[in-house]
């Protein structure tokens, strides 16, 4: 769906949807080729976007592509459809469970992960003024996102002794949970 | 020679029978910004409190630029206090009678800098904190907001060697509140200025060099002692 919003900016060929992508969206998880290639032969079969020609001097791969008034319903419906929102929880949440489980030390490994967190959030901090208004709004979401699980490690670590023998009961052998 | 600004050394302190802090060390560099974080009554302000010489610790010593500072008088404690430190409270702490540039004018003035000079300092410091067209408004006429940047502005106006901030952006949305992270970083960078910044929010956390964590009144975790090599990278100044 994102090659699909980047087509409405008006026809292009794979390659430069590629380089847009990755500038735009990329962060460290550019787009293969590949993935490009079959995603614009699907839109094309479902009506979402048309080949409209070829680049001049170009082969197969420098074929333009436009996308459709269908494809354009489907992208704003996208947009504005949020996906189911899952509450599922992050590794650290599955590693402090596993650790009060097994009778570790379950502050260790909050302390850890608070630890990484916070390096990787002062990274972010300090790069704030570092590429361009895309670049920054990635940084703010990551931050945003960090300092969620930042708040709920702090959580965790205060109501850790009082909750550690209840994980121990749950679902241990002889239990129904 | 070396270059700590400030020191706490084993420090102890108790409000009646519950100890709130307990054998607490910190020491912090010249150009520094120190978070120390912890949830509530973990003892954050109290260990800013006995640093800033507002407390006296039941036992333990508080060093400000290689003297023994905690045994001071009370008069020679404020001399130094207002040359040398700057402090940021939770909620403000201006004098409600003045404008706000003659708050922010205030330390200057105690220091017998002119007041054209004084004046124009603080109009740089305003500016800064995106507050200067507040400058000749009194108190009841500015938001919480905008009264905390100018105390803020109050604390570095003077550049003192040493600042010390009490969750200083909780009033603040996180616009606002990066204004005033911009201006600590700014003073440590280029002024040399230690911050010892006592916060809750990892996010502002994550503008300092490093972190303390305080639980039940001892440190658990982070770092007490400033690094031996130089200091971290701080987070860029604003262009």
């Amino acid at each position: 769906m994102a090659l699909l919003a980047l087509l409405d900016e008006g026809p292009t060929h794979g390659f430069d949807l590629k380089r847009r992508y990755d500038a735009l969206l990329g962060h460290e998880r550019e787009l293969k080729y590949g993935q490009v290639y079959s995603t614009l032969q699907r839109l094309e079969r479902d009506g979402l976007a048309a080949g409209v020609g070829i680049e001049a001097g170009g082969g197969a791969d420098r074929k333009l592509y436009a996308i459709t008034a269908q494809g354009v319903t489907e992208l704003d419906q996208w947009l504005t459809t949020p996906d189911p929102v899952s509450g599922r929880p992050a590794e650290v949440f599955t590693r402090v469970v596993l650790a009060l489980v097994s009778g570790r030390d379950a502050d260790q490994v909050l302390e850890a992960h608070r630890r990484a967190f916070l390096d990787r959030m002062r990274v972010l901090t300090a790069r704030r003024h570092a590429g361009d208004v895309v670049d920054r709004l990635a940084g703010d979401y990551e931050v945003a996102h960090l300092d969620a699980d930042l708040r709920w490690i702090e959580l965790a670590s205060v109501r850790l002794k009082d909750i550690a023998e209840k994980v121990r009961a749950t679902g241990s052998k002889g239990t129904d949970a | 020679m070396s270059d700590l600004v400030l020191e706490g050394r084993r420090l102890r302190h108790s409000f009646g029978r519950t100890r709130v802090l307990d054998d607490v060390d910190l020491a912090v560099r010249a150009g520094e910004i120190v978070a120390v974080m912890g949830p509530s009554g973990s003892g954050k302000s109290t260990l800013l409190h006995l640093l800033a010489g507002l407390l006296r610790p039941d036992a333990g010593e508080v060093w400000l630029a290689g003297e023994r500072f905690d045994t001071l008088s009370e008069r020679r404690r404020s001399e130094r206090r207002l040359a040398e430190l700057g402090f940021v409270f939770q909620f403000g702490d201006l004098v409600p009678e003045l404008t706000v540039e003659e708050n922010v004018e205030l330390p200057l003035r105690l220091m017998g800098v002119h007041a054209r000079a004084a004046r124009a300092r603080a109009s740089v410091m305003l500016e800064r904190l995106g507050v200067v067209e507040h400058a000749s408004k009194r108190l009841g006429e500015v938001s919480g907001g905008q009264a905390q940047r100018a105390a803020v502005a109050r604390a570095l106006v003077h550049t003192p060697p040493v600042i010390l901030a009490d969750e200083p952006t909780g009033a603040l949305d996180t616009t606002t509140g990066e204004l005033v992270l911009e201006a600590f970083v700014h003073a440590a960078r280029e002024q040399g200025t230690a911050v010892v910044l006592v916060t809750h929010e990892l996010r502002v956390a994550s503008w300092a060099t490093r972190d303390v964590l305080l639980r039940d009144g001892r440190i658990v975790g982070g770092s007490a002692a400033p690094s031996s090599g130089p200091s971290e990278p701080l987070a860029e100044v604003a262009p």
